[in-house]
């Protein structure tokens, strides 16, 4: 049975998955990441709190700046669902199956 | 469509590697075609702009998509069963991959292992962090599908 935990449900949304792909980057500010969005940063740290209460992100405090980063033992979670990401290379290979599938006729008429 | 992950393992070796290993039906002198030969390559990586492959020690590879490209040299070939070629993206070779690939026969097929190694553990996260939210919205349909059907 496959539980949907937080870490799940808050990915579950395209602006928490771009923003988590911008922090795979570097950290960066609620500015920086409002930026290439069309909401407005209240929008923006709504994101970044159910974020951080799925404990994928983490804030620094540097004087006034508040960078957001990724946690990196959120990393590692990443990695255990990666059994999804080991899927898609599957796909790609199946691809390349079918590409290798092809080829045995056209190989056994050049050698025969 | 059905995924069975039996023929492919994926493993995180080391701070720094990612090791892939899948089996092919087919023996070495065709995976190798498959994966040197431009016209295949493009038939299975699909919706290239540009595809070339000097499979050779001092050559190099191009794979252009409409949107970036991965290049860079072959360090080592030895046809039929192993090459090491080093990946930059879009032109960022700060962004360096060195990528080694051997088959070997098994049975009557082939087996490949794929080991690509990172500059450092950071980088190797932030590949991790980045290919994975890249094809987070295929991973979500497909989990979906899952749920749904469970």
């Amino acid at each position: 049975m496959i539980i949907l935990d937080q870490s799940f449900a808050a990915l579950a949304d395209p602006t928490r998955r771009a923003i988590i792909a911008r922090l795979a980057k570097g950290e960066a500010t609620v500015q920086d990441l409002a930026r290439p969005f069309s909401i407005s940063q209240p929008a923006i740290s709504r994101h970044l709190k159910v974020l951080e209460e799925a404990g994928l992100i983490e804030t620094r405090i540097d004087g006034t700046a508040r960078p957001r980063r990724l946690k990196p033992d959120a990393v590692a979670a990443l990695w255990d669902w990666l059994g999804q990401y080991r899927a898609l290379w599957e796909m790609q290979f199946q691809k390349m199956d079918a590409v290798l599938d092809g080829l045995s006729d056209e190989s056994e008429r050049s050698t025969s | 469509m059905n995924i069975n992950l039996a023929k492919l393992q994926l493993v995180l070796d080391g701070e720094t590697d990612i090791i892939i290993r899948r089996d092919f039906t087919h023996p070495p002198a065709r995976v190798w075609r498959a994966l040197t030969e431009p016209a295949l390559i493009q038939q299975w990586l699909g919706g290239m702009k540009r595809c070339e492959m000097d499979p050779r020690p001092g050559g190099a590879f191009h794979y252009e998509w409409e949107e970036f490209f991965f290049s860079g040299p072959i360090l080592a070939a030895d046809a039929l069963h192993h090459m090491t070629h080093v990946e930059h993206f879009s032109g960022d070779a700060s962004y360096h991959v060195e990528v080694t690939t051997d088959l070997a026969a098994h049975g009557t097929g082939t087996r490949m292992t794929m080991v690509m190694r990172y500059a450092n553990a950071g980088a190797r996260a932030a590949a991790i962090a980045n290919g994975f939210t890249d094809s987070f919205d295929e991973i979500y349909g497909r989990l979906e599908t899952l749920l749904t059907a469970g």
